[in-house]
């Protein structure tokens, strides 16, 4: 009985020029950056950048017999694996990704028609 | 035993918490890795257009971050997986084709490296790191809307502000951009906050002015040549009397503490001790000595006595609010947004209300006090208002009986004052409660009503097989006065572990409000908490029990009467003087609060309390005694009217600056007050039935002089007399009341007579007759006085003459000058007195 309804109000956005002034230079960052990594950046050889299986089916196998984690407010969450290099040593660690978020609704998408191929 | 109090490391927030907004979960937030920055910082927007992390970035052109060691990652720098590159900026998330694996990886050259399109990666998919100026919500999360509330809010302005302060100074928080110069004017209070922060940023420096102006002025009382009259209390402590100086006015209270010196003679070596005031009677101090050893009991003069400065309980005020600001388990939250004002829909908690409102133990409850124990039960934040002589004290106890009746844990009682506390405890117990009154270690010796509550006279004298050993090594120390090292190590464990029982098993503590930070509650919670005299308590001083984990709060008051007294003029302008209590009244609707009024007065004959009620509450004060309760027609005192024991007495006098300079005096009313005294004590009235108020010092002083000097009866007659000021007659009551105003000047105003809460105290304290002595034609110019002398003219109580022969008098009042409507409005004064 402690919850209690609270009218939004922190996210409520402001609008001010140190706000403008904000997002422009955001804009510029984003674009300069990018720009100068295409020009000033020669391609970099490719390291290993296989997908090691090995890791990822090690810690995939026992959670394809458990349940599915239950839905999180009619939001289901996609079990992915991020590919890290720690201390030059390979990990592949779990992260949920929301379903509806882009990255996980396309793989789906895509998935699923693989999968329609298949058959 | 005299083991200095450890002041509780205040409330910081961690390392990892948002350098802009104060949010701390590890999962959102994530360390700039610029070397010479490694701040922390959210992924929430507050009311910008990016979150803040991203904002930080931005403005201060860093480009990565490393994730928070408790994050589902661990602690990891972002970096792309194939080249290594740590711009965030460029990063972005590719899942592979089959798998559902991510990899981080620059957008160029890595991402769009043709070399990978044979591999299993999708390079269509490429996320970007960074979207909508904000990190990707899966990897960095947003704070719940509940978080993002109880965090410090931040604009645009102040963000843009601390990232130019950083690059001078990168240790800088929040808290600079809104410090005040030396000699500016410390910011005002306001009636809404924005977020536990901002109250902090406006109370804090308030609380600082008053604990630096409370020390300059105690450390200046420095007494030479003192003589002293040496004895010993039951204890076998060493008990040091002495008489102040005279012609300095001394500011002491029991508990003080202070330092006793002699420089030594011939045969005497230098020597100091410390102790504490443990009483004061008539003019004398009693300092009781911590240690006796070596004590000069043979020398009697030449000490000097130094006061002792003690910050703890501005110290715990300061605590108290930033508990209130960074630990979220300090209230819950809707106590934390109906205290900052905030809109938030009501809550009611779901409670079986009892069947029997008055508890076991007390007299039956009236019914308006019936009324505010019913609704008070059901709501997490209520207020009382008590009006003088309504029984504030047996319904407070009704609602902690009834509090308590809810099993929800202990119930934290407290009051700004000893006496309260005092007062409300012994009520408390008398409903059968199992209460413990938790006293400040300085006021262990001084003694109370309530001694045997204390938790220091339960510890020693509670008899159960844990306190056994604890009791033993007590007898020892006794003894010995001292004990080794080893033993004194062991008697302070046994010793806090046996307060520890006695607090555990208590069903309701009380104490005062700064004692609510004493360290033996600190393991304590309390799920409610009653606050008796809130409308005496600065804000900051009534956090202290609020922040021990509160879900309902109850605060019983009057604003209508004197609130707390802040010495420091600059504080107390900027509104360190409004308490919690009148500012949740004076909020806005619908933020505001309205208190429950008891309504019912069982102290003043009805004719002394029609004015007061009708000018301050509206009329709704009942009388719940009737005139023969308060007659006193037996006693052969000249009443101008028999049946209404009041007047106002026409004093043609001078006021005068008093040798002090800083204060009033006026010898007529002195004179005229010694005449009625000696008239009441004549007719047989005791003089422990009689006060004079004044509001002024040099009155105060002048008077007692006045009567012991001049006075017709016995000397010691006129001694046992209370004199005393408006202030210090708050709360409580006699039987005969003479109110000398003093102030008497063609042009300079009334100065502290102006206050409607003090005129109101003062009008408030007799229970059976009341003498007010003034000079009407001063007073009258102001609205609130004009109105009070037209009601006793109106009674034909406005009279002047010797005491054996008033006469009506035929005094013209002045036109009352325009006066500050906003005062009155606070007060709810009827909008007649306005007009005027
Ligand atoms: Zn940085
Ligand atoms: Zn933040
Ligand atoms: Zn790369």
């Amino acid at each position: 009985d402690d919850t209690v309804e609270i009218k939004p109000k922190a996210s409520e956005y402001m609008a001010c020029p140190e706000d403008d002034e904000f997002t422009k230079q955001y804009e510029q960052m984003l674009s300069e950056d990018r720009e100068q990594r295409k020009t000033d950046t020669a391609p970099r050889p490719l390291m290993n950048m296989s997908i090691p299986m090995n890791l990822i089916r090690q810690t995939k196998a026992p959670s394809s017999t458990s349940p599915p984690p239950p839905p999180q407010e009619g939001n289901e969450e996609v079990a992915f694996k991020v590919l890290l290099k720690a201390k030059g040593k390979q990990k592949a660690i779990d992260l949920p990704i929301p379903q509806d978020s882009k990255l996980a609704s396309q793989h789906l998408k895509i998935k699923s028609k693989q999968a329609q191929y298949q058959e | 035993d005299d083991e200095e109090e450890r002041i509780l490391g205040p409330e910081e927030l961690p390392e990892h918490a948002c350098a802009y907004c104060g949010i701390h979960n590890p999962s959102c937030v994530v360390r700039c890795n610029f070397p010479s920055c490694k701040k922390w910082f959210c992924n929430s927007r507050g009311n910008t257009s990016g979150s803040h992390i991203v904002n930080h970035l931005v403005r201060a052109k860093h480009k990565e971050v490393c994730l928070h060691h408790d994050s589902p990652l661990g602690e990891t720098i972002l970096e792309c997986y194939n080249c290594t590159c740590r711009n965030v900026f460029v990063l972005g998330f590719i899942p592979a084709k089959t798998e559902s694996v991510v990899v981080l990886l620059c957008r160029d050259p890595c991402a769009n490296s043709s070399a990978l399109k044979d591999m299993n990666w999708d390079l269509t998919q490429w996320q970007p790191l960074i979207d909508d100026r904000s990190f990707l919500g899966w990897l960095v999360k947003v704070p719940s809307e509940q978080e993002q509330l109880r965090a410090r809010q931040i604009s645009a302005q102040q963000i843009n502000k601390l990232e130019e302060l950083w690059k001078s100074n990168p240790e800088a928080t929040l808290e600079d951009l809104n410090q005040p110069g030396a000699d500016d004017e410390p910011q005002p209070v306001m009636l809404r906050y924005e977020d536990a922060y901002s109250y902090q940023n406006i109370y804090g420096p308030l609380v600082n002015l008053e604990a630096e102006y409370d020390k300059k002025m105690k450390e200046s009382q420095t007494q030479e040549n003192v003589t002293i009259r040496w004895d010993q209390g039951l204890n076998k402590k060493r008990i040091a009397w002495f008489t102040p100086n005279s012609g300095q006015e001394l500011r002491l209270v029991p508990g003080d503490e202070l330092c006793l010196r002699h420089s030594g003679d011939a045969t005497h070596k230098t020597w100091e001790c410390v102790g504490h005031v443990i009483r004061i009677q008539n003019e004398e101090v009693a300092m009781e000595l911590r240690s006796n050893a070596n004590c000069p009991t043979d020398l009697i003069h030449g000490y000097s006595v130094d006061f002792v400065w003690k910050s703890t309980s501005f110290d715990r005020m300061q605590v108290a609010m930033r508990t209130f600001a960074m630990n979220d388990k300090a209230m819950t939250s809707y106590l934390y947004h109906k205290l900052l004002g905030h809109e938030i829909a009501d809550q009611v908690l779901k409670i079986k209300p009892p069947k029997k409102i008055s508890p076991p133990g007390l007299p039956d409850l009236n019914e308006s006090q019936k009324h505010s124990v019913k609704s008070v039960l059901q709501k997490p934040l209520s207020l009382i208002q008590g009006p003088p002589g309504t029984g504030k004290t047996v319904t407070s106890a009704a609602i902690v009986y009834h509090l308590v009746q809810q099993g929800q844990g202990q119930v934290l009682v407290c009051a700004p004052s000893n006496v309260a506390v005092d007062q409300l405890t012994e009520k408390i117990h008398q409903t059968g409660l199992k209460v413990v009154r938790l006293c400040a270690k300085s006021r262990e010796a001084v003694s109370s009503p309530v001694e045997f509550l204390t938790l220091h006279h339960q510890v020693r004298h509670l008899d159960t097989p844990k306190l056994a050993e604890l009791h033993k090594i007590q007898q020892l120390k006794d003894e010995q006065g001292e004990l080794s090292a080893k033993d004194e190590k062991r008697y302070r464990a046994l010793k806090r572990a046996g307060e520890y029982e006695i607090l555990k098993a208590a069903q309701v503590i009380c104490c005062t409000c700064v004692g609510g930070g004493d360290p033996r509650l600190s393991k304590f919670k309390f799920r409610q908490v009653l606050i008796d005299e809130a409308t005496q308590a600065t804000e900051p001083e009534c956090l202290i029990p609020v922040v021990l984990g509160a879900k309902q709060l109850i605060l019983v008051g009057d604003h209508c009467q004197l609130g707390p007294v802040i010495m420091c003029k600059k504080a107390a302008r900027a509104g360190l003087s409004q308490s919690l209590f009148e500012r949740l009244v004076m909020l806005e609707k619908p933020f505001s609060i309205k208190p429950i009024r008891l309504q019912v007065q069982y102290r003043m004959h009805p004719c002394l309390s029609e004015w007061p009620s009708n000018t301050f509450y509206e009329g709704t004060l009942q009388n719940g005694i009737a005139m023969a309760e308060r007659a006193t027609t037996n006693l052969k005192f000249p009443w101008p009217v028999v049946e209404k024991p009041m007047f106002f007495y026409n004093c043609v006098g001078y006021e005068e600056i008093s040798a002090s300079g800083t204060s009033y005096l006026n010898r007529a009313e002195a004179t005229m007050c010694e005449t009625i005294v000696t008239s009441f004590l004549k007719t047989g009235v005791n003089p422990n039935q009689i006060g004079v108020i004044t509001p002024y010092e040099g009155q105060r002083s002048y008077v007692i002089s006045w009567m012991r000097r001049n006075g017709s009866l016995r000397s010691e007659l006129y001694d046992d007399i209370e004199v005393a000021s408006v202030d210090s007659f708050q709360g409580r009551e006699k039987d005969f009341i003479i109110l000398s105003c003093v102030r008497s000047n063609e042009h300079q105003g009334i100065g502290f007579l102006n206050d409607p809460r003090r005129l109101n105290v003062a009008l408030t304290r007799a229970r059976y007759g009341l003498v007010v002595l003034g000079n009407p034609k001063v007073l009258s110019k102001q609205p609130l006085w004009n109105n009070l002398l037209c009601h006793f003219k109106a009674n034909c109580c406005l009279v002047e003459g010797p005491l054996n022969n008033l006469k009506q008098s035929m005094v013209q009042f002045q036109k009352p000058r325009k006066y500050f409507p906003e005062l009155y409005q606070r007060y709810n004064l009827p909008p007649s007195l306005l007009e005027q």
